[in-house]
Protein backbone atom coordinates (compact mmCIF):
# COMPACT_ATOMS: atom_id res chain seq x y z
CA UNK A 1 0.00 0.00 0.00
CA UNK A 2 2.83 2.27 0.98
CA UNK A 3 3.88 2.30 -2.70
CA UNK A 4 1.09 2.22 -4.36
CA UNK A 5 0.11 5.31 -5.74
CA UNK A 6 -3.01 6.22 -7.49
CA UNK A 7 -3.41 9.16 -10.35
CA UNK A 8 -5.09 11.74 -8.53
CA UNK A 9 -1.72 11.59 -6.27
CA UNK A 10 0.00 11.30 -9.61
CA UNK A 11 -1.90 14.44 -10.47
CA UNK A 12 -1.00 16.18 -7.85
CA UNK A 13 2.73 15.86 -8.00
CA UNK A 14 2.62 16.76 -11.73
CA UNK A 15 1.18 19.58 -10.46
CA UNK A 16 3.47 20.85 -7.65
CA UNK A 17 6.63 19.75 -9.62
CA UNK A 18 4.88 22.11 -12.95
CA UNK A 19 5.56 25.62 -13.55
CA UNK A 20 3.99 28.29 -12.22
CA UNK A 21 2.92 31.86 -13.63
CA UNK A 22 5.98 33.10 -11.44
CA UNK A 23 8.73 30.70 -12.87
CA UNK A 24 11.45 32.36 -14.59
CA UNK A 25 11.43 32.46 -18.45
CA UNK A 26 14.45 30.51 -20.26
CA UNK A 27 15.95 34.09 -21.21
CA UNK A 28 15.88 34.92 -17.50
CA UNK A 29 17.92 31.43 -16.46
CA UNK A 30 20.57 31.89 -19.28
CA UNK A 31 21.14 35.69 -17.79
CA UNK A 32 21.23 33.98 -14.02
CA UNK A 33 23.33 31.37 -15.44
CA UNK A 34 25.96 33.98 -17.29
CA UNK A 35 25.49 37.44 -15.79
CA UNK A 36 26.60 38.50 -12.25
CA UNK A 37 23.85 38.73 -9.69
CA UNK A 38 24.43 42.27 -8.54
CA UNK A 39 21.29 43.68 -10.05
CA UNK A 40 17.56 43.67 -8.07
CA UNK A 41 16.31 41.86 -10.59
CA UNK A 42 19.01 39.40 -11.08
CA UNK A 43 18.22 38.84 -7.26
CA UNK A 44 14.92 38.50 -7.09
CA UNK A 45 15.34 35.67 -9.94
CA UNK A 46 18.16 34.07 -8.20
CA UNK A 47 15.57 34.33 -5.05
CA UNK A 48 12.97 32.83 -6.98
CA UNK A 49 15.18 29.72 -8.05
CA UNK A 50 16.52 29.29 -4.68
CA UNK A 51 12.63 28.51 -3.25
CA UNK A 52 11.49 26.60 -6.67
CA UNK A 53 12.16 23.26 -7.37
CA UNK A 54 10.78 23.63 -11.05
CA UNK A 55 13.32 26.50 -11.67
CA UNK A 56 16.08 25.24 -10.24
CA UNK A 57 16.08 21.87 -12.19
CA UNK A 58 15.50 23.72 -14.90
CA UNK A 59 18.70 26.10 -14.29
CA UNK A 60 20.70 23.27 -13.52
CA UNK A 61 20.10 21.55 -17.25
CA UNK A 62 20.82 24.20 -18.61
CA UNK A 63 24.07 24.67 -16.77
CA UNK A 64 24.75 20.80 -17.80
CA UNK A 65 24.14 21.92 -22.08
CA UNK A 66 26.01 25.53 -21.49
CA UNK A 67 29.12 23.69 -18.89
CA UNK A 68 28.92 20.20 -20.12
CA UNK A 69 30.98 17.93 -18.44
CA UNK A 70 30.72 14.42 -20.22
CA UNK A 71 31.61 11.55 -17.31
CA UNK A 72 34.26 8.91 -18.38
CA UNK A 73 32.00 6.08 -20.09
CA UNK A 74 29.89 9.55 -22.40
CA UNK A 75 33.34 10.75 -23.65
CA UNK A 76 33.98 8.69 -26.37
CA UNK A 77 30.52 8.76 -27.90
CA UNK A 78 30.62 11.96 -27.81
CA UNK A 79 33.90 12.13 -30.04
CA UNK A 80 32.19 9.95 -32.32
CA UNK A 81 29.27 11.73 -32.86
CA UNK A 82 30.93 14.99 -33.00
CA UNK A 83 33.15 13.81 -35.64
CA UNK A 84 30.47 11.91 -37.87
CA UNK A 85 28.43 15.35 -37.77
CA UNK A 86 31.74 17.20 -38.56
CA UNK A 87 32.71 14.57 -41.20
CA UNK A 88 29.31 14.59 -43.06
CA UNK A 89 30.16 18.55 -43.21
CA UNK A 90 33.30 18.39 -44.49
CA UNK A 91 31.86 15.80 -47.02
CA UNK A 92 29.65 18.48 -48.17
CA UNK A 93 32.06 21.15 -48.84
CA UNK A 94 34.85 19.24 -50.84
CA UNK A 95 32.29 17.31 -52.88
CA UNK A 96 28.96 18.60 -52.68
CA UNK A 97 27.53 16.63 -55.53
CA UNK A 98 27.65 13.77 -53.36
CA UNK A 99 24.27 14.65 -51.72
CA UNK A 100 21.59 12.78 -53.11
CA UNK A 101 24.54 10.04 -54.60
CA UNK A 102 25.63 8.19 -50.76
CA UNK A 103 22.92 6.91 -49.25
CA UNK A 104 24.45 7.70 -46.07
CA UNK A 105 25.83 10.86 -46.86
CA UNK A 106 22.10 11.64 -48.11
CA UNK A 107 20.15 10.69 -45.33
CA UNK A 108 22.57 13.40 -43.70
CA UNK A 109 22.20 16.17 -45.82
CA UNK A 110 20.97 18.27 -42.98
CA UNK A 111 21.25 21.97 -42.94
CA UNK A 112 23.37 22.15 -46.64
CA UNK A 113 20.81 20.11 -48.18
CA UNK A 114 18.41 22.71 -47.85
CA UNK A 115 20.92 24.92 -50.17
CA UNK A 116 20.86 22.30 -52.96
CA UNK A 117 19.39 24.30 -56.18
CA UNK A 118 15.84 23.86 -56.41
CA UNK A 119 16.26 23.76 -60.49
CA UNK A 120 15.80 19.92 -60.96
CA UNK A 121 12.45 19.91 -58.33
CA UNK A 122 9.46 19.43 -61.00
CA UNK A 123 11.90 16.78 -62.33
CA UNK A 124 12.60 15.56 -59.09
CA UNK A 125 8.77 15.20 -58.48
CA UNK A 126 7.75 13.61 -61.75
CA UNK A 127 10.55 10.94 -61.20
CA UNK A 128 9.07 10.40 -57.53
CA UNK A 129 5.87 9.79 -58.77
CA UNK A 130 6.72 7.12 -61.34
CA UNK A 131 8.93 5.46 -58.56
CA UNK A 132 5.74 5.74 -56.39
CA UNK A 133 3.43 4.25 -59.28
CA UNK A 134 5.97 1.60 -59.62
CA UNK A 135 5.87 0.37 -56.00
CA UNK A 136 2.07 0.55 -55.53
CA UNK A 137 2.17 -2.00 -58.80
CA UNK A 138 4.64 -3.91 -56.98
CA UNK A 139 2.89 -3.90 -53.51
CA UNK A 140 -0.52 -4.85 -54.75
CA UNK A 141 1.26 -7.73 -57.05
CA UNK A 142 3.93 -8.58 -54.29
CA UNK A 143 3.39 -12.59 -53.85
CA UNK A 144 2.47 -13.82 -50.23
CA UNK A 145 5.02 -13.98 -47.62
CA UNK A 146 6.73 -17.52 -47.72
CA UNK A 147 6.11 -19.53 -44.70
CA UNK A 148 8.93 -19.64 -42.31
CA UNK A 149 11.37 -22.12 -42.18
CA UNK A 150 10.56 -25.24 -39.64
CA UNK A 151 14.33 -26.27 -39.39
CA UNK A 152 15.90 -22.87 -39.80
CA UNK A 153 19.34 -24.28 -38.00
CA UNK A 154 20.36 -26.20 -40.91
CA UNK A 155 19.40 -23.57 -43.50
CA UNK A 156 21.60 -20.82 -44.92
CA UNK A 157 20.42 -17.94 -46.44
CA UNK A 158 22.12 -16.37 -49.08
CA UNK A 159 20.99 -13.09 -49.44
CA UNK A 160 21.90 -10.57 -52.60
CA UNK A 161 24.55 -9.17 -50.28
CA UNK A 162 27.34 -10.25 -49.06
CA UNK A 163 27.45 -11.75 -45.68
CA UNK A 164 25.53 -15.28 -45.41
CA UNK A 165 23.15 -15.55 -42.15
CA UNK A 166 23.18 -18.44 -39.94
CA UNK A 167 20.42 -18.21 -37.85
CA UNK A 168 18.65 -17.57 -35.62
CA UNK A 169 16.07 -18.01 -38.87
CA UNK A 170 12.43 -19.07 -39.37
CA UNK A 171 10.24 -20.63 -36.65
CA UNK A 172 12.14 -21.53 -33.21
CA UNK A 173 11.13 -23.87 -30.60
CA UNK A 174 13.94 -22.27 -28.80
CA UNK A 175 14.70 -18.66 -27.51
CA UNK A 176 18.10 -18.15 -29.74
CA UNK A 177 20.98 -18.00 -27.64
CA UNK A 178 23.42 -16.71 -30.09
CA UNK A 179 23.25 -14.44 -33.67
CA UNK A 180 25.02 -16.79 -36.48
CA UNK A 181 26.81 -15.60 -39.68
CA UNK A 182 29.22 -16.58 -42.15
CA UNK A 183 32.87 -14.44 -42.12
CA UNK A 184 32.35 -11.69 -44.86
CA UNK A 185 35.89 -11.19 -46.61
CA UNK A 186 37.62 -7.91 -45.59
CA UNK A 187 35.27 -7.49 -42.48
CA UNK A 188 37.14 -6.64 -39.46
CA UNK A 189 34.03 -5.92 -37.79
CA UNK A 190 30.10 -6.50 -37.78
CA UNK A 191 27.47 -4.37 -36.27
CA UNK A 192 24.34 -6.61 -35.07
CA UNK A 193 20.98 -4.57 -35.16
CA UNK A 194 18.04 -6.33 -33.56
CA UNK A 195 14.78 -5.34 -34.41
CA UNK A 196 11.09 -5.63 -34.04
CA UNK A 197 8.70 -5.80 -37.15
CA UNK A 198 8.19 -1.95 -37.37
CA UNK A 199 12.09 -1.53 -37.43
CA UNK A 200 12.35 -0.27 -33.84
CA UNK A 201 15.65 -1.53 -32.42
CA UNK A 202 15.23 -3.97 -29.43
CA UNK A 203 19.38 -4.22 -29.04
CA UNK A 204 22.91 -3.22 -31.47
CA UNK A 205 25.80 -4.61 -30.76
CA UNK A 206 29.03 -5.15 -32.55
CA UNK A 207 31.02 -8.33 -32.86
CA UNK A 208 35.35 -9.23 -34.31
CA UNK A 209 34.01 -12.74 -34.88
CA UNK A 210 30.78 -14.62 -36.63
CA UNK A 211 29.28 -15.15 -33.56
CA UNK A 212 27.27 -13.39 -30.69
CA UNK A 213 25.40 -13.91 -27.79
CA UNK A 214 21.98 -12.49 -26.72
CA UNK A 215 22.26 -10.53 -23.68
CA UNK A 216 19.47 -12.07 -21.11
CA UNK A 217 17.31 -9.13 -21.01
CA UNK A 218 17.03 -9.07 -24.46
CA UNK A 219 16.46 -12.87 -24.67
CA UNK A 220 13.79 -12.05 -22.36
CA UNK A 221 12.34 -9.79 -24.91
CA UNK A 222 11.55 -12.93 -27.64
CA UNK A 223 8.28 -13.90 -26.75
CA UNK A 224 6.42 -16.84 -28.80
CA UNK A 225 4.30 -15.83 -31.72
CA UNK A 226 6.42 -12.14 -32.06
CA UNK A 227 8.59 -11.97 -34.96
CA UNK A 228 11.49 -10.00 -34.74
CA UNK A 229 14.08 -9.42 -37.50
CA UNK A 230 17.74 -9.08 -37.30
CA UNK A 231 20.48 -7.66 -39.63
CA UNK A 232 24.43 -8.03 -39.49
CA UNK A 233 26.85 -5.06 -41.52
CA UNK A 234 30.11 -5.83 -41.90
CA UNK A 235 32.53 -2.81 -41.73
CA UNK A 236 36.24 -2.80 -43.06
CA UNK A 237 39.04 -1.76 -41.30
CA UNK A 238 38.29 1.63 -42.08
CA UNK A 239 34.89 1.65 -40.45
CA UNK A 240 33.07 1.72 -44.03
CA UNK A 241 30.34 -0.69 -44.42
CA UNK A 242 31.25 -3.44 -46.63
CA UNK A 243 28.33 -6.21 -46.85
CA UNK A 244 25.37 -6.44 -45.21
CA UNK A 245 23.20 -10.35 -44.86
CA UNK A 246 19.96 -7.79 -45.15
CA UNK A 247 16.94 -8.19 -42.83
CA UNK A 248 16.54 -11.92 -41.18
CA UNK A 249 13.29 -13.25 -39.75
CA UNK A 250 13.12 -15.52 -36.83
CA UNK A 251 9.61 -16.50 -34.69
CA UNK A 252 9.32 -18.59 -31.31
CA UNK A 253 6.69 -20.50 -31.89
CA UNK A 254 3.62 -20.02 -29.83
CA UNK A 255 3.35 -23.25 -27.05
CA UNK A 256 0.15 -25.09 -28.00
CA UNK B 1 35.20 33.09 -38.85
CA UNK B 2 37.02 31.51 -35.50
CA UNK B 3 37.29 34.60 -34.10
CA UNK B 4 33.61 35.73 -33.98
CA UNK B 5 30.81 35.43 -31.35
CA UNK B 6 27.95 33.18 -32.27
CA UNK B 7 25.93 36.19 -32.73
CA UNK B 8 28.46 37.51 -35.25
CA UNK B 9 28.26 34.40 -37.20
CA UNK B 10 24.47 34.76 -37.10
CA UNK B 11 24.64 38.47 -38.86
CA UNK B 12 27.00 36.72 -40.95
CA UNK B 13 24.54 34.52 -42.17
CA UNK B 14 21.77 36.48 -42.36
CA UNK B 15 23.74 39.36 -43.72
CA UNK B 16 24.49 37.06 -47.12
CA UNK B 17 21.81 34.36 -46.73
CA UNK B 18 22.47 31.14 -48.63
CA UNK B 19 25.94 32.65 -49.68
CA UNK B 20 29.19 30.88 -49.45
CA UNK B 21 30.07 33.13 -46.46
CA UNK B 22 27.19 31.84 -44.76
CA UNK B 23 27.38 28.75 -45.18
CA UNK B 24 30.80 28.93 -43.59
CA UNK B 25 29.20 30.95 -40.55
CA UNK B 26 27.03 27.94 -39.87
CA UNK B 27 29.47 25.78 -40.25
CA UNK B 28 31.37 26.99 -37.81
CA UNK B 29 28.51 28.11 -35.90
CA UNK B 30 27.14 24.57 -35.57
CA UNK B 31 30.57 22.83 -35.38
CA UNK B 32 30.95 24.68 -32.22
CA UNK B 33 28.18 22.80 -30.54
CA UNK B 34 28.35 19.61 -31.71
CA UNK B 35 29.76 18.14 -28.74
CA UNK B 36 27.06 19.92 -26.26
CA UNK B 37 24.19 18.44 -28.44
CA UNK B 38 25.75 15.02 -28.59
CA UNK B 39 26.27 14.59 -25.19
CA UNK B 40 22.55 15.85 -24.60
CA UNK B 41 21.11 13.21 -27.27
CA UNK B 42 23.27 10.47 -25.62
CA UNK B 43 22.65 11.00 -22.57
CA UNK B 44 18.76 10.83 -23.13
CA UNK B 45 19.05 7.65 -25.94
CA UNK B 46 21.51 5.78 -24.16
CA UNK B 47 22.59 5.09 -27.88
CA UNK B 48 25.41 6.37 -29.91
CA UNK B 49 23.58 6.27 -33.10
CA UNK B 50 20.24 7.20 -32.21
CA UNK B 51 21.84 9.89 -30.42
CA UNK B 52 23.67 10.68 -33.49
CA UNK B 53 20.64 10.78 -35.95
CA UNK B 54 18.90 12.93 -33.21
CA UNK B 55 21.94 15.61 -32.93
CA UNK B 56 21.65 16.24 -36.75
CA UNK B 57 17.98 16.63 -36.65
CA UNK B 58 18.43 19.39 -33.59
CA UNK B 59 20.59 20.78 -35.83
CA UNK B 60 18.32 20.84 -39.09
CA UNK B 61 16.31 22.09 -36.95
CA UNK B 62 17.73 24.65 -35.34
CA UNK B 63 18.67 25.80 -39.03
CA UNK B 64 15.04 26.02 -40.18
CA UNK B 65 14.11 27.87 -37.24
CA UNK B 66 17.43 30.16 -36.81
CA UNK B 67 14.99 33.09 -38.03
CA UNK B 68 13.19 32.86 -34.91
CA UNK B 69 16.37 33.17 -32.76
CA UNK B 70 15.77 37.13 -31.89
CA UNK B 71 19.02 37.73 -29.64
CA UNK B 72 17.15 37.62 -26.55
CA UNK B 73 19.08 34.97 -24.78
CA UNK B 74 22.49 33.80 -25.77
CA UNK B 75 22.45 31.20 -29.17
CA UNK B 76 23.97 28.62 -26.94
CA UNK B 77 20.54 28.95 -24.47
CA UNK B 78 18.46 29.14 -27.80
CA UNK B 79 19.93 25.85 -29.37
CA UNK B 80 19.55 24.49 -25.92
CA UNK B 81 15.89 24.75 -25.78
CA UNK B 82 15.66 23.44 -29.68
CA UNK B 83 17.95 20.93 -28.41
CA UNK B 84 15.72 20.06 -25.37
CA UNK B 85 11.83 20.38 -27.35
CA UNK B 86 13.02 18.13 -29.84
CA UNK B 87 14.46 15.53 -27.98
CA UNK B 88 11.86 15.15 -26.04
CA UNK B 89 9.46 15.15 -28.73
CA UNK B 90 11.41 12.46 -29.83
CA UNK B 91 11.42 10.31 -26.72
CA UNK B 92 8.02 10.78 -25.72
CA UNK B 93 6.65 9.80 -29.57
CA UNK B 94 9.56 6.63 -29.77
CA UNK B 95 8.20 5.10 -26.24
CA UNK B 96 4.66 5.06 -24.33
CA UNK B 97 4.63 7.52 -21.03
CA UNK B 98 6.83 6.68 -18.62
CA UNK B 99 7.83 3.59 -16.18
CA UNK B 100 4.79 4.01 -13.66
CA UNK B 101 5.98 0.99 -11.67
CA UNK B 102 3.52 -0.05 -8.81
CA UNK B 103 1.21 1.86 -10.15
CA UNK B 104 -0.67 -0.74 -11.05
CA UNK B 105 -3.98 -1.33 -14.08
CA UNK B 106 -6.59 -1.36 -11.46
CA UNK B 107 -5.56 1.73 -9.47
CA UNK B 108 -5.19 3.62 -13.13
CA UNK B 109 -9.07 2.00 -13.99
CA UNK B 110 -10.95 2.64 -10.90
CA UNK B 111 -9.14 6.29 -10.11
CA UNK B 112 -9.60 8.49 -13.25
CA UNK B 113 -11.62 11.02 -12.02
CA UNK B 114 -10.03 14.84 -11.41
CA UNK B 115 -9.48 16.62 -8.17
CA UNK B 116 -11.68 19.93 -8.52
CA UNK B 117 -9.26 22.63 -8.62
CA UNK B 118 -9.03 23.98 -5.34
CA UNK B 119 -8.35 21.11 -4.07
CA UNK B 120 -5.63 20.33 -6.35
CA UNK B 121 -4.47 23.70 -5.98
CA UNK B 122 -4.73 23.38 -1.97
CA UNK B 123 -2.27 19.50 -2.09
CA UNK B 124 -0.11 21.00 -4.58
CA UNK B 125 1.15 23.42 -2.71
CA UNK B 126 1.48 21.35 0.34
CA UNK B 127 3.17 18.59 -1.92
CA UNK B 128 5.54 21.87 -3.23
CA UNK B 129 6.88 22.69 0.44
CA UNK B 130 7.57 18.80 1.20
CA UNK B 131 9.46 18.35 -1.77
CA UNK B 132 11.59 22.03 -1.14
CA UNK B 133 11.83 20.99 2.75
CA UNK B 134 11.89 17.36 2.64
CA UNK B 135 13.31 15.64 -0.26
CA UNK B 136 16.81 15.92 -0.83
CA UNK B 137 18.63 17.26 -4.70
CA UNK B 138 18.82 13.98 -6.33
CA UNK B 139 15.34 13.15 -4.89
CA UNK B 140 14.04 16.11 -6.96
CA UNK B 141 15.65 15.70 -9.71
CA UNK B 142 14.41 12.61 -9.98
CA UNK B 143 10.62 13.76 -9.48
CA UNK B 144 10.99 16.93 -11.49
CA UNK B 145 12.41 15.07 -14.67
CA UNK B 146 10.28 12.13 -14.17
CA UNK B 147 6.45 13.96 -13.67
CA UNK B 148 7.78 17.15 -14.81
CA UNK B 149 9.36 16.82 -17.98
CA UNK B 150 8.13 12.63 -18.34
CA UNK B 151 11.85 11.18 -18.97
CA UNK B 152 12.12 7.75 -18.72
CA UNK B 153 14.06 6.34 -15.64
CA UNK B 154 16.35 5.21 -17.46
CA UNK B 155 17.06 8.29 -19.07
CA UNK B 156 17.24 10.14 -15.73
CA UNK B 157 19.67 8.12 -14.54
CA UNK B 158 21.85 8.46 -17.39
CA UNK B 159 21.29 11.95 -17.06
CA UNK B 160 21.92 12.14 -13.48
CA UNK B 161 24.60 9.96 -13.63
CA UNK B 162 23.36 7.49 -10.87
CA UNK B 163 25.36 4.43 -10.31
CA UNK B 164 23.40 2.76 -7.25
CA UNK B 165 21.62 -0.22 -8.65
CA UNK B 166 18.36 0.51 -9.61
CA UNK B 167 19.11 4.10 -10.42
CA UNK B 168 16.42 6.67 -10.22
CA UNK B 169 13.81 4.43 -9.62
CA UNK B 170 15.41 4.19 -5.63
CA UNK B 171 15.32 7.70 -5.49
CA UNK B 172 11.57 8.37 -7.43
CA UNK B 173 9.92 4.91 -4.72
CA UNK B 174 11.91 7.30 -1.65
CA UNK B 175 10.19 10.74 -3.06
CA UNK B 176 6.96 9.39 -3.74
CA UNK B 177 7.20 7.86 0.14
CA UNK B 178 7.45 10.91 1.14
CA UNK B 179 4.70 12.80 -0.54
CA UNK B 180 2.21 10.07 -0.85
CA UNK B 181 1.74 10.56 3.17
CA UNK B 182 1.34 14.45 2.72
CA UNK B 183 -1.39 14.10 -0.17
CA UNK B 184 -3.17 11.28 1.89
CA UNK B 185 -3.13 13.14 5.11
CA UNK B 186 -4.71 16.51 2.97
CA UNK B 187 -7.31 13.64 1.60
CA UNK B 188 -8.30 12.24 4.77
CA UNK B 189 -8.81 16.48 5.99
CA UNK B 190 -10.54 17.51 2.65
CA UNK B 191 -12.93 14.24 3.04
CA UNK B 192 -13.77 15.14 6.71
CA UNK B 193 -13.95 18.70 5.80
CA UNK B 194 -17.00 17.48 3.02
CA UNK B 195 -18.64 15.40 5.84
Amino acid sequence: MENSIDDREIQVIRAAVAATPACLPIEKLCSLLHEPRDSDPQLLAAAHVAACVHCSIELSLLREFEFPQPQAGEEAAVDWIAARLSRDVSARRSCPQIIGRDRDAGRRAWWRAMFTPRFASSTAVAFATVLLLISAILYVRRPMEPRLASSPAAAEVQRSTSIVALGPLGELAQRPATIQWRDAAGASSYRILLMEVDRTALWRADASGSEIAIPERVRSRIVPGKTLLWEVTARSASGSEIGSSGLQRFVLKLNK
Amino acid sequence: MGGLTDEELIATSRARPKSSEAFDALDELFRRYFSRVALWCFRLTGDREIAEDLSQEVFARAYENLDSFQGNSRFSTWLYAVTRNHCTNRMKSRAAAPVQFGEGALAHLADVRQLDPQTMLEQAEAVRAVINDALDETEQKVLVLHYGHEFTLDTITRMLGLTNTSGAKAFLVSARRKLTGVIRQHRAVDSRRRR
